[in-house]
C-alpha cells in the first residue's frame, strides 16, 4: 500500500470529553458500522472500561476514507490508555502515530488527563489537530477554550475544529483534517522489517495477539520473524487488520497497523514497545523507547472465604494471560490464609485488577495495604529485594534498607505551584528542577521516594490542582533510607497482614491512624481488645475496644424464636466473612483502612 | 387424643392505643368485632385439630395475649374457653393465664374472667412512676395499677404476675430499685423483668434513630439487671428465665412449651404455632433423615385482623407463612431457647430428641465451660451468671 494515502493518528481526550462518542462518529461516517449496528461505545468494548470511563488496553480500527480530493485514504485510529500507571503504554500507541486529535470540552476547556499526554504525543513529534467538543451546549466557550489551549499547552488552537460529537456536527472536517494536516507515515519497504507492538492480548486459539505498525519493510505471512527484547523467533500465521472486526491481509507495509498472529505462548514475550524483525534479515537496531515493564507496586490479595483459594488461583493465572505487567506468587498469612502477593504497575492497574477478579470470577477480595519493592542488604552482605514486611528480614540481621526513588515530571498552572511544592516535600520530594513553560504553566521535577507516591501522591495531587497538574514518572535509583517495619498488634498478636514498611519519620502518625481506624472498624466482643501499633516491640500507639457487658434478648416467646433464629443465623453469617487473628474476629473493613489511612 | 403436652395461645389483637415500645401485632380500636373475632377463633381451633394440623394433646396450659385481652368480655372468654375444651383435652392443672391492663379492668369484670375459667393474671404494669409510664407512653396511672392488683385478688385470683420495665429512657437506679420494691410489697406470684428493646418499626425505635431519646447506657443496663435479680431472688422470686421470676412452683408453665419445644397452637391474626418432629418420627417418615427432612414446622397466621377473619370463614385457616425446621436448625433451637431458661438445657432431652449427643451435635460447647460462659448442672447445662449478661452471643454460637 501507498504510504502517502495512510493517515495513522489517536485522539486525545480528558474522560467525558467525548472521545468514545467521536471515536463511534468516526466510525459511522466511514461507514464501518451502522448506527444501529454498533454498540454505544465501540472503543471501550471491556464492560469495566465502560463504567470507568477509561481504556485500559490500546486498540485500533482502521477506516476506510475518500477525501475530498478524491482519493481513498486508509485512516488508523489508535486509541489509548490515559492514567499514569498506564504512561508507558499510552508513549508506545502514540509511537504508531504521526498525529493526534485532541478533542477538549468546548465548556469545561483543558483538563489534567489530557495534558500528560499531549506532552507525550509532542515528546512524540505528533502533529496536533485540536477539536473543541460539545460546542452544542449552551455552556459552550469555544473563544474562552481556544484561548486557553494557546495559553497552557502553547498550541496554536485558531483553526481548532468546532464539533458535537453526538450532535454528528463537524466530523466531515474532522476527517478532512486527518487526511491534510496529519502528516503520511515515512518508511522504506525495502529496508529490513521494523515493527512497533504497541498491543498484545491473549487469545485462546491464537496465543498471544500483537498489534503492530510497521515502520520499514514488509512483513508477509508465512514467514519468521524475530521479537527483538524477547529474543525469540516465530512463523506468522496470520496477519489481519481490525475493521473494527479482524479482515484478514497477505501483507502489512511501511505505516500499515495490524494484528500478527504466531502462535506465541507467553503473554510476556509479546513485549508492548518491543520490535519485529525478520529472523534472516534482522534490522541493525530495534526501534527505540523499548522498557520491560515492571510491577512497582505490590499487594496481597486473599480470598475473602478461604475456600475460594483455587478458584482465586485460576482467576489470577488467567488474568495474568492477558496482562504481563501484573505479577504473582502464592502468599500466606496468619490473619488471612493463602492468597497471592501480586504486583502491579499503580494503584489504579492494582484497583483494575482486583475488580476485575472479582467481577469476571466473581470471587471476594481482601487486598492488604500497597508497597513498593526495596533492596535489603543483610549483615550477611547478601542483597534481596523485598515486596512483604512478611519478606523483611529479622532487623538485627538487616545491614541497610533502600527504597526505590522515582523521578516525577510535574506540569502544573503556576497557580497550585505553592501547593504542589508543599505536597512534594510533604512527600519527602528532593526538587531536581523547576522550569516555567509560558507565563502560567511550571514544570517540575522531583525525585520522590516511590512508596510515597503508591499511597495517595496523584489523589492529592489532582485534588490539590482540581485536575490540572500532570505526573509521569519513572524509576530511577534506590536510596539507603530510615525504613522500618511498623505492626499492628491485636491482643498481643502481630496481624501479618496490617504490616507495612514505613519511613521512620512517618511511622508514629501512620500507626496511630491505624490503630485508631482499627478501634473504629472492629466491633466490640466478648473481652477487651488491645489494639497496639509498634515497630519490632516498642509501641508506638494504643487503643483499646471495650468487652460486650451486655448483650442478652429480654423476650423470646412463641411469636419471636423464628425471627430470633434468622437474626441469630444472619450474625453467623456476618462472622464467617470476619477474619480470626487470635480470638479476636477482624472485618474486611479493617484490611481495606490500611489503604486508606491518610499520611 | 393423645396423652402429649400441649399449649394454646389466643391472640387478641385490639388496644385502646398502641404503645411506643410494642411491636407485637396489635392495633389500637375504639370498637371491635369480638363476636366475629371470637368466631373464627373457634373455627381455626377446630379445623387444625379435625385437620391433623394440630395434635389433639392435652393441653397443660392456655395463653390469652394480646394486644389488650382484657378488652374482651368475660362471656367471650368463657365462650372461647368452651371451645378449646371441646377441641383438645384440658389438664385437670390446667394453667390458664389472662394479659390485662390495669386501666381496663375493675373487680367484677375480674371475677368474671376468673368465672369464665380463667386462673391467672399477667398485669402490664411496666413502672411505678408516673414520668416512666409517661417515657413508655402508657395510658394508666399509677394508682390504676394499684386498684388492678387489689381488684385481682378480691375477684379471687390467686396466681398473679406483673410486668415490668426497666432502663426505660430517664430512669435512675434509685427508680428501678423502687420500682422492684413496690413490685415486691404488692406480692404477686411472678414477676416478669424486661430490660426495654428498640424493636424496628416501633415509634421508640424511630425516636432512638432520630436521637429524640437518650438510651440508658450500657453499664446502668448492666447494673439494674443485677439489681432486678437481686432483690426479686432475695425476695423469694427466683430468677428462672432471662426475664423471668417466679415464687417456688410459679413459674409460667405456658411460657415453659415455647423454651422446651412442646407443641403450640396459636390462634388468631399474627400468632405462631409450632409442631416438632423428633428424631425417631423423622426417620419414620423418610430414608434420609439428615438431608432436608423437617424437624419442625412453625407457621404464622395472617397479621391482619380483618382479613385472618376472611381466611378463616372461607377456608377454616390463615396461613401466612409457613417454615419447616432443617436438623440443624431445630437443634439449634433447641439449644439457644434451652439455654434461656435458668435451669438450663436438658442434655438428655436434647439427645433423646435427636439421636446425638449435645457435644458431638456442638463440639464448641467445650470453649463455652472454658471461657466460663456456661456450666453443667447434670443433665442440664446452664448460662453462668457471666453468660446471662451476653446469653445472645452464646446463643449464635449455636445457630
Amino acid at each position: 500500500m501507498d504510504s502517502a494515502r495512510i493517515r495513522n493518528f489517536s485522539i486525545i481526550a480528558h474522560i467525558d470529553h467525548g472521545k468514545s462518542t467521536l471515536a463511534d462518529r468516526l466510525l459511522e461516517r466511514t461507514g464501518l458500522l451502522t448506527s444501529r449496528e454498533m454498540q454505544d461505545q465501540v472503543l471501550d468494548d471491556m464492560e469495566l472500561e465502560r463504567e470507568r470511563g477509561i481504556t485500559i488496553k490500546a486498540r485500533a480500527v482502521r477506516l476506510a476514507y475518500r477525501a475530498k480530493d478524491g482519493k481513498d485514504y486508509v485512516l488508523n485510529l489508535i486509541d489509548t490508555p490515559g492514567h499514569v500507571d498506564f504512561s508507558y503504554e499510552v508513549s508506545r500507541s502514540l509511537a504508531a502515530c504521526e498525529g493526534a486529535i485532541l478533542v477538549v470540552d468546548a465548556a469545561q476547556g483543558v483538563e489534567a488527563q489530557t495534558l500528560a499526554n499531549v506532552y507525550l504525543a509532542l515528546d512524540n513529534n505528533l502533529e496536533i489537530v485540536p477539536v473543541l467538543n460539545k460546542i452544542d451546549l449552551p455552556a459552550a466557550e469555544p473563544e474562552r477554550v481556544c484561548q486557553q489551549i494557546e495559553d497552557v499547552i502553547g498550541l496554536d488552537a485558531s483553526n481548532a475544529v468546532l464539533a458535537s460529537a453526538k450532535q454528528g456536527i463537524g466530523i466531515d472536517e474532522i476527517l478532512e483534517r486527518i487526511v491534510t494536516d496529519i502528516p503520511p507515515p515515512k518508511g522504506d519497504a525495502s529496508a529490513p522489517l521494523q515493527a512497533l507492538i504497541f498491543d498484545s492480548w491473549f487469545d485462546p486459539y491464537h496465543g498471544a495477539v500483537v498489534l503492530v505498525r510497521v515502520m520499514n519493510g514488509v512483513v508477509k505471512k508465512g514467514e519468521r520473524v524475530r521479537l527483538m527484547a524477547a529474543e525469540r523467533d516465530y512463523e506468522i500465521t496470520r496477519i489481519a487488520v481490525l475493521a473494527p472486526g479482524p479482515r484478514e491481509v497477505a501483507e502489512l507495509g511501511p505505516g500499515e497497523v495490524g494484528v500478527l498472529m504466531a502462535s506465541i505462548k507467553e503473554i510476556a514475550d509479546a513485549k508492548i514497545g518491543d520490535t519485529v524483525t525478520h529472523t534472516q534479515r534482522r534490522a541493525a537496531a530495534p526501534l527505540p523507547g523499548f522498557k520491560a515493564v515492571k510491577p512497582m507496586v505490590f499487594s496481597g490479595l486473599y480470598p475473602a472465604d478461604t475456600g475460594q483459594y483455587e478458584a482465586l488461583r485460576t482467576a489470577v493465572e488467567k488474568l495474568k494471560l492477558n496482562d504481563s505487567s501484573f505479577s504473582y506468587e502464592p502468599e500466606s498469612s496468619i490473619a488471612l490464609g493463602f492468597g497471592f502477593r501480586c504486583g502491579f504497575l499503580g494503584l489504579l492497574h492494582m484497583e483494575i485488577v482486583r475488580e476485575r477478579l472479582e467481577r469476571e470470577f466473581g470471587l471476594a477480595l481482601i487486598t492488604t495495604a500497597p508497597t513498593v519493592a526495596y533492596r535489603v542488604t543483610t549483615t550477611a552482605g547478601t542483597t534481596l529485594m523485598v515486596d512483604s514486611p512478611a519478606k523483611l528480614p529479622p532487623v538485627q540481621t538487616v545491614e541497610r534498607i533502600e527504597e526505590p526513588i522515582i523521578r516525577a515530571t510535574i506540569h502544573l498552572p503556576a497557580e497550585y505551584l505553592g501547593a504542589i511544592l508543599k505536597l512534594c516535600e510533604d512527600k519527602r520530594g528532593r526538587q531536581r528542577e523547576i522550569k516555567y513553560i509560558g507565563e502560567n504553566r511550571v514544570m517540575l521535577v522531583y525525585e520522590l521516594p516511590l512508596n510515597e507516591i503508591v499511597i495517595d501522591f496523584y489523589d492529592r495531587l489532582k485534588s490539590i490542582s482540581k485536575g490540572y497538574a500532570s505526573l509521569d514518572y519513572e524509576l530511577e535509583d534506590f536510596v539507603p533510607s530510615d525504613l522500618v517495619k511498623l505492626d499492628i498488634r491485636i491482643n498481643g498478636d502481630v496481624v501479618d497482614a496490617l504490616s507495612m514498611i514505613v519511613h521512620r519519620e512517618r511511622a508514629y502518625m501512620r500507626g496511630r491512624d491505624l490503630a485508631s481506624k482499627m478501634r473504629e472498624l472492629i466491633p466490640r466482643q466478648m473481652f477487651e481488645i488491645v489494639i497496639q501499633a509498634s515497630i519490632g516491640t516498642k509501641v508506638i500507639a494504643r487503643e483499646t475496644i471495650k468487652a460486650v457487658r451486655k448483650n442478652v434478648t429480654a423476650k423470646c416467646y412463641g411469636g419471636d424464636i423464628s425471627r430470633k433464629r434468622k437474626l441469630l443465623e444472619a450474625q453467623k453469617e456476618g462472622k464467617k466473612r470476619m477474619k480470626q487473628v487470635g480470638r479476636v474476629e477482624i472485618p474486611q473493613e479493617a484490611f481495606l483502612a490500611a489503604l486508606k489511612v491518610e499520611q | 387424643m393423645t396423652s402429649q403436652a400441649v399449649a394454646l395461645y389466643v391472640h387478641i389483637p385490639y388496644c385502646l392505643a398502641k404503645c411506643p415500645y410494642c411491636d407485637f401485632n396489635s392495633y389500637a380500636a375504639r370498637v371491635w368485632p369480638e363476636d366475629a373475632y371470637a368466631d373464627a377463633l373457634l373455627a381455626e381451633l377446630a379445623h387444625a385439630t379435625r385437620e391433623g394440623i394440630f395434635p389433639r394433646g392435652v393441653a397443660r396450659s392456655i395463653f390469652f395475649g394480646g394486644g389488650t385481652p382484657s378488652l374482651f368480655a368475660p362471656r367471650t372468654i368463657a365462650r372461647l374457653l368452651d371451645g378449646a375444651a371441646r377441641e383438645l383435652a384440658i389438664a385437670s392443672d390446667v394453667e390458664i393465664t389472662l394479659e390485662a391492663n390495669p386501666g381496663t379492668v375493675d373487680e367484677e369484670r375480674l371475677a368474671g374472667f376468673v368465672a369464665a375459667g380463667v386462673n391467672r393474671l399477667s398485669f402490664g404494669i411496666q413502672s411505678f412512676h408516673p414520668e416512666l409510664l409517661l417515657a413508655l407512653g402508657r395510658r394508666h396511672s399509677v394508682e390504676d395499677s394499684l386498684r388492678a392488683l387489689a381488684a385481682a385478688r378480691a375477684a379471687g385470683v390467686a396466681n398473679l404476675s406483673l410486668d415490668l420495665i426497666y432502663a426505660v429512657p430517664g430512669e435512675s437506679l434509685d427508680a428501678c430499685t423502687a420500682d422492684v420494691a413496690r413490685a415486691v410489697d404488692i406480692g404477686p406470684e411472678h414477676v416478669s423483668a424486661y430490660n426495654l428493646t428498640y424493636e424496628k418499626g416501633t415509634a421508640l425505635f424511630r425516636d432512638l434513630q432520630e436521637g429524640r431519646v437518650d438510651p440508658a447506657p450500657e453499664e446502668l443496663e448492666v447494673a439494674m439487671f443485677h439489681l432486678v435479680r437481686d432483690r426479686l431472688g432475695a425476695a423469694g422470686y427466683a430468677q428462672y428465665e432471662i426475664s423471668n421470676y417466679a415464687q417456688p412452683g410459679r413459674e409460667a408453665r405456658h411460657n415453659q412449651a415455647y423454651w422446651r419445644g412442646t407443641p403450640y397452637l396459636g390462634l388468631g391474626a399474627g400468632a405462631h404455632s409450632f409442631v416438632p418432629r423428633d428424631g425417631r418420627a423423622v426417620a419414620a417418615a423418610t430414608s434420609d433423615p439428615a438431608d432436608g427432612a423437617s424437624y419442625g414446622t412453625r407457621w404464622e397466621t395472617l397479621r391482619d385482623p380483618n382479613r385472618y377473619m376472611e381466611s378463616i370463614r372461607a377456608s377454616g385457616a390463615a396461613i401466612a407463612s409457613r417454615e419447616e425446621l432443617t436438623r440443624a436448625q431445630a437443634m439449634g433451637e433447641a439449644c439457644w431457647l434451652g439455654l434461656r431458661e435458668r435451669r438450663g438445657l436438658d442434655a438428655q432431652q436434647f439427645a433423646a430428641r435427636f439421636a446425638t449427643a449435645l457435644g458431638d451435635a456442638f463440639p464448641h460447647v467445650d470453649e463455652l465451660l472454658a471461657d466460663g460462659l456456661v456450666e453443667w448442672h447434670e443433665p442440664y447445662l446452664r448460662l453462668t451468671t457471666q453468660g446471662l449478661l451476653v446469653a445472645d452471643t452464646v446463643f449464635a454460637s449455636f445457630q
